[in-house]
């Protein structure tokens, strides 16, 4: 992530939309990465992420401190992330033909299925659980700078993320007794 | 052995770089849909971030119009109108502090809160000291009577901001970084925006954005009230949301905890009849 350009951030504060646009051409691979892990869809995440600097944009005015821009941004990305996935709690189910003929693609193939119980079982976290770890593994944020940013209090996220845990260990716990069961040998 | 696997490394391994990248037409609609979009003015957002109690209801104002708005102050401890001493000018003034143009730092010796940091956009007083006091920046200049313990943290050209030292504040920038009571004095150059967005409001005059408000099912209003504060004239409406109303604000992203719906108060659109300062 490039540091603050304060200069910049002052600008698009001011209504300079190319100073806006250079700050979000800078993050936006980051920015989509932050919001394909929450909402684990590549189209709905395009769509949140748009949303989200629309926003940024027509609140940018607010936002005190131009050296917090980043946290800024991620907590409007974030958000808004958290109500698309409110708006839409269809599940999405998409199938995949894998086609196996060697030893090379069963090892792939069991991979990719650790992979996927583990993808599903984050898949199942409510979004809000979702959020709170990509802001707390992907980001690195403390759970009081998440509880901010989430605008909860600190014993939420601390819920939320035990939830979460728990849910990922049971993931991670099946894994190993599916390894197990298939008989590898140590 | 049972051991317990590390749910924190696996999480780590999950949420690493994957070396995805944004496609390019998420920049291009971005790039597109902000030359629609304006920025709406920093003290709508500060408002629509103000938890408005009970107690500073009546202070809450608008101003309107062609474009002067200035806020009701009968929040300071005034029975109605007379908090604001009137309009020193509608024109700028030759003073050198009274510029159109915002300053973007707060003015030289002003002392704020501990708790407070002022906005870098900003250029208020600080903490006042009780009595009259007249705007610097804010056009039209104006000046008001102000009781103990409260600070200007906004004054600029098109907006002036003031909130009481108190604990609920104290409690609120610390934890969002906004404030739980102020008020205001803002020019409306953009009344749709004016109760919030989504339930938009009509009009280039004081009393035409009145009728506006009036008419809108979303709101429960008072009758209006012709005034006059200083040397403008306008009127006077209580505006909130009707609870009953399926009109709705959408939700405000950098406050989630608010679900968009909120209360308004005691509106005062003032006719400005030399303009706000950008005209």
């Amino acid at each position: 992530v490039p540091a603050v350009d304060r200069e910049l951030v002052i600008s698009a504060q001011r209504g300079d939309r190319v100073a806006f646009m250079d700050l979000v051409r800078a993050r936006v691979d980051r920015l989509f990465a932050i919001a394909r892990r929450i909402l684990r869809d590549v189209d709905r995440a395009e769509d949140a992420l748009q949303d989200a600097l629309v926003i940024a944009w027509r609140d940018l005015p607010s936002l005190r401190d131009p050296d917090r821009f980043d946290y800024w941004l991620q907590r409007v990305l974030t958000n808004m992330c958290i109500e698309h996935a409110r708006r839409d709690r269809r599940r999405y189910a998409k199938l995949e033909v894998l086609v196996v003929d060697d030893h090379a693609a069963r090892d792939e193939l069991a991979e990719r299925g650790r992979s996927r119980r583990r993808g599903s079982r984050f898949r199942r976290l409510k979004a809000e659980e979702r959020a709170v770890l990509v802001l707390r593994y992907y980001l690195g944020y403390e759970p009081a700078s998440i509880a901010e940013m989430l605008g909860v209090p600190g014993g939420t996220i601390r819920s939320r993320l035990h939830h979460a845990h728990r849910a990922m260990r049971a993931a991670i716990e099946a894994d190993a007794r599916a390894s197990g069961v298939g008989g590898q040998s140590a | 052995m049972n051991r317990s696997p590390d749910v924190e490394l696996v999480l780590r391994d999950y949420f690493a770089d994957d070396g995805f990248i944004a496609p390019d037409h998420v920049l291009d609609v971005v790039e597109e849909r902000i030359m629609r979009q304006p920025q709406q003015r920093a003290w709508r957002v500060l408002r629509r971030d103000a938890h408005v109690n009970s107690y500073l209801k009546p202070l809450l104002a608008v101003a309107a119009v062609v474009v002067i708005a200035v806020a009701g102050f009968a929040f300071l401890g005034q029975p109605s109108n007379s908090g604001v001493g009137g309009a020193v000018s509608p024109a700028p003034s030759p003073s050198p502090i009274a510029s159109a143009s915002p300053s973007t730092t707060p003015s030289a010796g002003a002392v704020f809160p501990d708790w407070f940091t002022p906005d870098g956009g900003s250029s208020g007083a600080g903490v006042l000291p009780p009595g009259s006091q007249t705007t610097r920046a804010f056009l039209p200049g104006s000046t008001l009577s102000v009781p103990e313990g409260w600070v200007n943290n906004t004054d600029t050209a098109d907006y002036y901001g003031l909130f009481p030292d108190t604990p609920a504040n104290k409690a609120e920038f610390g934890r969002s970084g906004g404030l739980a009571q102020n008020m205001f004095m803002g020019i409306v150059d953009t009344p749709e925006g004016l109760i919030c967005d989504g339930i938009g409001t009509e009009g280039s005059t004081a009393a035409e954005l009145v009728d506006s408000l009036v008419a809108n099912e979303a709101l429960v209003t008072s009758e209006p009230v012709d005034i006059t504060i200083g040397d403008l004239t306008g009127t006077r409406v209580d505006a909130h949301l009707d609870p009953d109303s399926t009109g709705s604000c959408p939700p405000n992203p950098d406050n989630p905890r608010r679900d968009g719906h909120e209360d308004f108060g005691v509106v005062h659109l003032l006719d400005s009849p030399g303009g706000g300062p950008s005209s």
